[in-house]
């Protein structure tokens, strides 16, 4: 029984006339001609976003960017105190052990924020990130994080566990007060992961295997943390202001964690970021 | 075309039916409409949403005040202080055709067919760490060149700093210049020609509590882009710079989302043809069956030849949906009845773009990482999540020259005839497994010496100059600041698809088991062999290497070894409804 191109029905034995069959077929014919986007069975397309960076030579003078400290107003030198400060923290709802925010211990978080808007609803579908070292097998390792606890790890931990310290959030911003980040909607989290969960490999395959690149990297074998989260179905309202955040630990002490700590050792220099999300978006 | 038309029929008249489809009512219309969905024909003239989306997305992760090489207050406010990304988007391959006239002018043949791509919006924003202020860059307090303390640290009062004009500019690629007659090599001529949007960010949009404009959304632009053009985006902050006090700010993972709306097209060649695609593809028609009752017999509802039978079948399609698309995997669709369901896809990876000094210069080849003096090599690697079937039809890269201000070694030049640059794109197999990873190379492209035609401008598309001086280029009358080139796709030499010679299209995807056959992929140097792919249709993720060096003898220190911001590599092809 047709239901879905037009309402008109036809059975034998009862009454009909040329206007209720000129009728049905109008409609037939013109939902044929003009096939509602609705009527497509798949009708998004995907889109890949790539955000990515090698940082400097660990030790190296330079600077974190993009990262930035995760608490404000954090003012340059000789610039005037602000009338008052909008987000004492720039992001919402994250953590790391051993790490407490705004107290001062000289343990802190490292932030990089990518904003961008979509002018149409969009759906995340997919997110991953890999946190890439060299090879441990390399005798001068340029990325050297091992994403483990160190000699003074945080309560509840024991030395070489895996570290649960890095997030991932992504948050859209309140509609109506859209600068205010403690509203801001979280989307994504990912924290209190254990790293070592989420590494290349388990068992080492050892040197590189053969390869079909003309370019052998130097690093060796890939090597560090690979999490991927698919299938997510997060819708993002038309108008959305997005904010995807890399959040990295800095302990007090190098020795609490692989990721070490101070301009010498800095956290956000101790391996190479790829980071990708997709979206879905309809047709149009 | 795949619409279908109609005799009206209204009370009075008689109603005709026909076995013969040819005249009559009710069942040629029905008819009509089986044939389409039995030949899966239905195509974008007839939908009601008939573009796909794509998106081209940079990501910065800073530009500095030292962005530019104007130092002065006047000078800044020049055209010196653009900062451009190169891109592209070129027809897919089965609208890519080039023509010559009489006088041998070589240019693009973009006839109706061309689908068009339509600007819709774009989105920029930068991180102020969520705060009505400025981000003090690494020179804060400090002039040029001296990096400061207070890098990343904010300034309420400085965001002045942030008045920030953008714009893509477009120009008709130097590949179809003449040589007579547009004096190609001269600096004019590498000009962008046409300015196809722009618009200016006041410093309000971030100064005020409770509302600023970050990320800055600009919708329902709605311009058509010439797919024949090479394009660059422009972003002028010559605030950034403060050379009277010296608090010079900074711009922080600056992201440009440019989003495009284009036609769906047809996607069978990819599946006919590209290299590494499934050998299976279960893609195939529904039958749907209009049975027209005889001549001389009388019109019923019901049975076999009723008209509401017929409307029932073609409903029936519509109920279950219109299938078309390529699913995660790589599957088809059963029943598939869609005829246009692919659509343009750009894949924007950029490289060596966050330096230490924003670029590279000799002085700064042996503080990169894996590289203890200016005669090592230095490298660049980005990866990409394979989370959806992509077809390559060509990869791009956008080398950039642009110099910056730096005090301590101003870089003023480019490397000599050793300068050799080597760009690799493989697909890679082999996360989270312990057998390690597995690569198949895509796409390559060697660069020698930038000084000497025929060694470095092989597979050229185009050289952009975006500022008015300050160049590290050659002569004194031929400065460019951005180029396009284009990497060789590995396999066999297929003529005809591309600006130079090409390798078949290649197809990547993760699959599963049934589907994990896969048709050959070829090498990426003469003889080109194909053979079966080391991913074996596992292929997890892209990966982007450049690889930069002058041996024996390394760049002087003065020389410009990779621009500021870095590069790009710009893969495109074709995507699928997926969902």
């Amino acid at each position: 029984m047709a239901r879905e191109v037009t309402q008109e029905q036809f059975a034998d034995g009862t009454t009909i006339d040329g206007d209720r069959i000129d009728r049905a077929m109008q409609e037939t014919v013109d939902r044929f001609n003009r096939v509602r986007r609705g009527d497509l069975q798949n009708r998004f397309f995907p889109q890949t976003y790539v955000v990515r960076w090698m940082p400097r030579i660990n030790g190296s003078t330079g600077t974190n960017f993009p990262f930035m400290a995760a608490e404000n107003p954090d003012l340059a030198t000789g610039a005037d105190t602000p009338e008052r400060t909008e987000n004492e923290l720039r992001v919402k709802g994250f953590r790391a052990p051993g790490i407490e925010v705004l107290d001062g211990t000289g343990s802190n978080h490292w932030i990089s924020s990518t904003p961008l808007a979509f002018p149409k609803p969009v759906i995340l579908d997919d997110i991953s990130f890999m946190l890439t070292v060299d090879h441990n097998s390399l005798g001068s390792r340029v990325f050297t994080n091992g994403f483990t606890y160190g000699a003074t790890p945080p309560d509840g931990y024991v030395t070489a566990d895996g570290s649960e310290d890095f997030s991932l959030v992504v948050s859209v911003d309140n509609p109506f007060y859209p600068e205010d980040q403690r509203l801001a909607a979280k989307v994504f989290a990912y924290h209190g992961v254990s790293l070592l969960r989420e590494t290349y490999w388990v068992e080492d395959p050892g040197t590189p295997p053969s390869s079909d690149t003309s370019l052998s990297w130097p690093g060796g074998t890939v090597e560090g943390v690979y999490f991927r989260a698919k299938d997510l179905a997060i819708p993002i309202p038309a108008g959305a202001r997005v904010r995807v955040h890399m959040v990295v630990p800095e302990y007090a002490t190098a020795s609490d964690s692989d990721w070490g700590a101070g301009t010498a050792n800095d956290p956000t220099t101790m391996q190479m970021y790829d980071l990708n999300w997709v979206t879905l978006e309809e047709v149009c | 075309m795949a619409k279908v038309t109609r005799r009206r029929l209204s009370r009075g008249n008689k109603l005709e039916v026909s076995a013969t489809n040819t005249e009559g009512h009710v069942f040629p219309e029905l008819e009509d409409m089986a044939d389409e969905f039995n030949a899966a024909r239905i195509a974008t003239p007839q939908m009601e949403a008939p573009n796909g989306v794509f998106h081209v997305f940079l990501n910065l992760p800073c530009i500095d005040a030292d962005y530019m090489v104007p130092s002065t207050a006047a000078a800044k406010q020049t055209e010196d202080a653009n900062y451009g990304i190169p891109f592209a988007l070129f027809p897919l391959r089965e609208d890519f055709s080039l023509t010559t006239d009489d006088d041998g002018q070589v240019s693009l043949d973009l006839d109706e067919s061309v689908p068009t791509p339509v600007l819709e919006s774009v989105s920029f924003g930068f991180d102020t760490r969520s705060e009505p202020a400025a981000v003090a860059g690494r020179y804060y307090g400090q002039s040029i060149g001296t990096i400061g303390s207070d890098m990343g640290t904010l300034d309420y009062d400085r965001t002045d700093a942030y008045g920030i004009r953008l714009s893509i500019v477009g120009r008709r690629p130097w590949y179809f210049a003449s040589t007579d007659v547009d004096f190609k090599d001269s600096q004019d001529a590498m000009r962008p020609t046409v300015e196809v949007w722009s618009t200016e960010i006041t410093p309000e949009a971030y100064a005020s509590y409770g509302l600023r404009i970050n990320p800055a959304l600009f919708k329902d632009i709605n311009i058509a882009m010439d797919p024949g053009l090479s394009y660059c985006f422009i972003i002028r902050a010559p605030e950034l710079l403060d050379p009277t006090n010296d608090l010079n700010m900074a711009l922080l993972n600056v992201t440009i989302d440019m989003r495009f709306s284009m036609e769906m097209d047809v996607a069978s060649a990819d599946q006919s043809s590209a290299q590494n695609r499934p050998t299976r593809f279960t893609e195939s028609a529904p039958t749907v069956t209009i049975t027209a009752p005889q001549p001389g017999t009388d019109i019923e509802a019901d049975g076999v030849d009723g008209i509401q039978t017929g409307l029932d079948n073609i409903d029936d399609v519509f109920v279950s949906k219109l299938r078309g698309g390529i699913g995660r995997l790589g599957e088809g669709r059963l029943d598939s009845v869609l005829a246009d369901y692919g659509g343009y896809e750009v894949i924007a990876i950029p490289l060596f773009n966050n330096r230490l000094q924003g670029g590279v210069t000799g002085a700064e080849m042996a503080a990169e990482p894996y590289s203890g003096a200016a005669t090592d090599p230095i490298y660049d690697r980005g990866r990409v999540t394979l989370a959806y079937p992509f077809v390559l039809h060509r990869a791009i890269l956008g080398w950039n020259w642009q110099r910056w201000l730096d005090t301590g070694v101003a870089a003023t030049s480019i490397p000599g005839p050793n300068f050799t640059v080597d760009v690799d794109v493989s697909i890679g197999a082999g996360l989270r497994s312990d057998s390690g990873i597995v690569y198949d190379q895509v796409a390559t492209h060697q660069m020698v010496d930038p000084l000497t035609t025929g060694t470095w401008d092989t597979r050229l598309i185009d050289r952009i100059a975006i500022r008015h001086s300050g160049s590290p280029l050659r002569t004194a009358t031929a400065n460019w600041d951005l180029e396009l080139h284009e990497l060789r796709i590995v396999g066999t030499t297929v003529a005809g698809v591309s600006f130079q010679d090409q390798g078949e299209r290649v197809y990547m995807g993760q699959t599963w088991t049934p589907l994990g056959a896969r048709e050959n992929i070829g090498t990426a140097a003469a003889p080109y062999t194909p053979g079966a792919p080391n991913c074996a249709g596992a292929e997890q993720f892209i990966e982007a290497t450049v690889k930069i060096r002058e041996t024996p003898t390394g760049p002087a220190a003065t020389e410009v070894v990779s621009g500021y911001g870095g590069h790009w590599v710009y893969l495109i092809g074709r995507k699928y409804l997926m969902r």
